[in-house]
């Protein structure tokens, strides 16, 4: 199957090479032989990369150990979801799963996009396929996947045991996903470029795609903080790694265009600058991939072999080159068609949205590139961690979140006193409550104090236009309640939905507060000792050590420790945590000759937690003193990290609302208001 | 890699027969063995002699070597806040980019903390303020034993640059704005209207329509 494989990647790459030039050159003289010929080859291509694929899969489920990527990242015993997600948990696999989805975004773009974009598609498959052949290249060249080793080994190495997690069947992927699908709209954005058609048009064809992407980035880079917090037993969920840095990076700047993306479509202005955004999230996205692929900075999720790096490294080079050679040539194209008219208008706090979410982008590209630009300058490579991340970014994430409640609320144009007094005198007045509230009631540190406050602002605002909207239709529709409800979030889901991802931004703001009143503790406890501590709350909970034990689970031999948890006097239950000895046999015999057993890896902590509203109880085990049953436990208590995950999900909940197809009324909000015009004209289209 | 095992566990002992007999508990223990057997994991293991543990209240563990290194109990500096902030700001030089202090508590594989982090009780002990310890970690391990570089010298770039650079945008975008208002406010005054001119007879038939429907 594997020399399958090898050839469907070099039947890849001839077809990659074949849609790039004929894209590019049916997009420039329009022949539709030629048209076509670039449509089928994205299809083909796409086809044969996924023939490659199911060769690698088939590779990875038969332990065909003989392909060294197999034996690198599987064994006789991992357990199949595990051994399929190997596909992608190792860097050649994911380079294979790189090209894989992306010839697949690639093919569904041509397949889906409406006829009205039809002249766009040719150069859409053209960047598409100049991308893919990137990745097959590298492959062939640096990273193949399926290259074989001079001997067949009785077993392979195994993943890694932090990766046999749940976390490891989707936040890859869904990371991948997010990455991946940015190539569509930075395609679209290059295909406007080339073909000079340079109006609003193209956003609209991205439109969909580029929230696509943007909504898995989100759920990706959620599930990685919840993947960290449960995994790696520190008790957090963010570390400002170099990798956490690169996923966040394109998110920001695909945030800052879909608010810019709005002035362009309602106003003409920021043409340049969407261009930009597009391509810069692009172009961080290929970045990310580099930074994990050449080791340049320390991180916990480098995957660094071999010269990958330069591969990439190269080509951010050309794509930088080029692109900024072509959006000179177009910057006439690119004139706004209307001024911003004031510096109170839903415009200007949008650019200055904007500002603060690509500032923020500069300030993480710029403290993960800091030790070696030190390195440069000083001679020593420092280290920037989490300490220098946040006394940058807090104050920005700040101020973006206060831009979070004023957009909205602000009105487009010019806001008058009365319109600023009208939209803006209930959120205030409830920040202020909040904020007394709450340091009466003794909370203390200014940076939580003000998120909450913040917080309040921006969701009493959201609450204030859905209230509106809601009673209006209720008046004027004579509505029930939910029934206006419903009808005003279909009918304008792009508003609406966006409203509800802001409720979700907020309640991951406010989960976010609860790691400054984190708390932890370390204690060795024999059997029916205990150890208490008191919550952030107050609350008084005490840990009873109920004993260690030892079992064999599946490829892995697990030492448990277990407490039994009291809340005051009433017993909330037991806690469990573990060391997990991962094993792996040498030889493929059943049972296993001693000889050929050996120990894979160091012993990996499984955190035991107890999530609720108000705080996790984590409990980790972090061995046995002297080799006894008394145990050595640190506990955790941080309030509000199931918000966290709520944040994420109502987030995602807003951007599918934003996404769904349908509701013919969505589509009037394009009109333009264009100084001059006021009012929609008859048979208009945008 | 390959497993030192301890005196009277052999790997095959180990491997055919998994721990479950020398648990403490050994019934929870089988139950979960019954289940590893139902996904073809390995079969049971007879019972290990074991060495009495010194304390006669705490059992000792079949095989303490799969529970990861052994670990000294935490004494009050462990938890010590004003230890814990100290070790929250150095590094722990275990090849991660972990804080001295999470590497203590989390990377239980690592063994470079365990000197760091009695250095710093030494310090503590002798009642050295937090800035002190620091200085004499910088002048003893480098600037990169710090999780953040000190705000001085270039390091005071990294701090001030992104604060800087969004500063100036935001000064200059509003300095664009009041200029490009101000010569399109003297433009305005010398221009003709512009609704007329920029619409076509077509478009304003159809305006006058939709306004006529307006009114009606």
């Amino acid at each position: 199957m594997t020399v399958l494989g090898q050839l469907s990647l070099w039947l890849a790459l001839l077809l990659g090479v074949w849609g790039s030039v004929v894209g590019f050159i049916a997009g420039r003289n329009e022949r539709p032989e030629l048209i076509m010929s670039a449509r089928r080859t994205v299809y083909a291509l796409a086809a044969v990369i996924f023939v490659a694929s199911l060769s690698l899969m088939v590779a990875l489920v038969s332990h065909d150990f003989n392909v060294a990527y197999v034996w690198s990242y599987t064994s006789r015993d991992l357990p199949l979801v595990y051994t399929l997600s190997a596909f992608y948990g190792g860097q050649n696999g994911s380079l294979l799963f790189w090209a894989l989805v992306l010839s697949g975004f690639a093919a569904a773009a041509q397949w889906i996009t409406a006829p009205r974009f039809r002249y766009l598609m040719p150069y859409v498959g053209a960047v598409t396929c100049v991308v893919t052949t990137f990745f097959i290249m590298a492959m062939l060249f640096a990273g193949n996947p399926f290259e074989r080793l001079p001997f067949t080994p009785p077993d392979g190495r195994g993943l890694n045991p932090q990766l046999q997690n749940p976390g490891m069947a989707s936040h890859p992927p869904m990371l991948y996903l997010g990455y991946i699908s940015i190539t569509i709209p930075f395609a679209f954005a290059v295909a406007a470029l080339l073909s000079k058609r340079l109006d609003t048009l193209w956003i609209h064809a991205i439109r969909k795609w580029t929230l696509l992407s943007w909504v898995f980035l989100s759920v990706g880079i959620t599930i990685g903080m919840w993947w960290a917090y449960v995994e790696l037993g520190w008790g957090g969920y963010w570390a400002w790694d170099p990798v956490e840095n690169a996923s966040f990076l394109p998110w920001l700047t695909m945030t800052a265009f879909l608010h810019s993306v709005m002035i362009q479509e309602k106003r003409g202005m920021l043409k340049k600058w969407n261009i930009v955004l597009v391509v810069l999230s692009f172009m961080l996205s290929i970045f990310g991939t580099f930074l994990t692929r050449s080791g340049i900075v320390a991180s916990v999720h480098t995957f660094a072999e071999g010269n990958l790096g330069y591969f990439f490294l190269g080509f951010l080079i050309l794509l930088a080159v080029a692109l900024g050679w072509l959006l000179v040539k177009r910057l006439p194209l690119l004139e706004t068609e209307a001024r911003l008219e004031s510096m109170l208008s839903r415009e200007a706090s949008f650019l200055f949205n904007n500002l603060l979410l690509v500032g923020i982008a500069f300030s993480v590209l710029w403290g993960t590139l800091f030790p070696i630009l030190s390195e440069i300058v000083q001679g020593t490579q420092i280290t920037v961690g989490p300490p220098f991340f946040n006394r940058v970014n807090i104050p920005l994430g700040l101020a973006l979140l206060a831009f979070t409640g004023i957009g909205p609320l602000i009105a487009w144009r010019k806001a008058s006193p009365k319109n600023l007094r009208r939209h803006f005198t209930v959120p205030l007045s409830s920040a202020v409550i909040v904020g007394v509230v709450l340091v009466v009631a003794g909370m203390r540190g200014l940076y939580p104090v003000m998120t909450w406050v913040i917080g309040a602002f921006v969701l009493t605002g959201i609450v204030q236009e859905f209230g509106r909207g809601i009673g209006a239709r209720h008046r004027l529709h004579d509505e029930s309640y939910p029934q206006a409800f419903a009808r005003l979030v279909a009918r304008n889901r792009r508003r609406y939905g966006g409203y509800i991802v802001h409720v979700g931004i907020v309640i991951y703001f406010l989960g976010f507060t609860g790691m400054a009143f984190q708390r932890q503790q370390e204690a060795s406890l024999k059997p029916g000792e205990s150890f208490s501590m008191t919550s952030p709350y107050g609350r008084d909970y005490t840990f009873n050590h109920l004993g260690v034990s030892q079992y064999n689970a599946l490829n892995r031999v697990v030492t448990a420790a277990s407490v039994e948890v009291f809340d005051g006097d009433r017993r909330i239950g037991v806690i469990r945590s573990e060391k997990r000895q991962h094993f792996t046999c040498r030889a493929p015999m059943s049972p296993c000759p001693e000889q050929f057993v050996e120990q894979s890896f160091q012993p990996s902590t499984e955190a035991g937690i107890r999530t609720s509203l108000r705080e996790d109880i984590y409990v980790v085990f972090a061995g046995v003193v002297d080799g006894t049953e008394e145990a050595v436990y640190r506990f955790t208590i941080t309030p509000l990290v199931w918000w966290v995950w709520f944040g994420g999900v109502v987030l995602v909940i807003g951007g599918i609302v934003v996404m769904w197809p349908g509701a013919v009324h969505a589509q009037r909000v394009n009109v333009r208001s264009v100084p001059g015009y006021s009012v929609k004209l008859v048979g208009e289209k945008v | 890699m390959t497993v030192d095992l301890p005196s009277g566990v052999s790997r095959r002992a180990l491997i055919l027969g998994g721990l479950g007999a020398m648990l403490p508990n050994r019934s929870s223990a089988r139950t979960v063995m019954g289940a590893a057997h139902d996904h073809g994991a390995v079969a049971p293991l007879p019972l290990q002699q074991v060495e009495p543990s010194q304390d006669s209240t705490v059992g000792r563990l079949g095989n303490p070597w799969v529970a990861g290194k052994s670990r000294a109990r935490p004494t009050k500096f462990d938890n010590d806040p004003h230890i814990i902030a100290l070790e929250h700001r150095l590094k722990c030089n275990c090849g991660c980019a972990h804080s001295l202090y999470a590497c203590r508590t989390t990377d239980f594989s690592c063994e470079f903390w365990q000197p760091l982090h009695a250095e710093v009780i030494d310090m503590v002990r002798q009642d050295m303020t937090a800035e002190e310890i620091i200085d004499t970690y910088v002048t003893k391990y480098g600037t990169e034993f710090l999780m953040a570089p000190p705000a001085e010298g270039f390091n005071l770039a990294g701090y001030l640059v992104p604060g800087v650079l969004i500063s100036v945008t935001a000064v200059s975008m509003a300095w664009l704005f009041q200029r490009k208002n101000r010569v399109a406010a003297a433009t305005v005054s010398v221009s003709p209207p512009v609704l007329s001119n920029t619409l076509s007879d077509e478009d304003q038939a159809r305006l006058a329509a939709e306004l006529n429907k307006l009114r009606t």
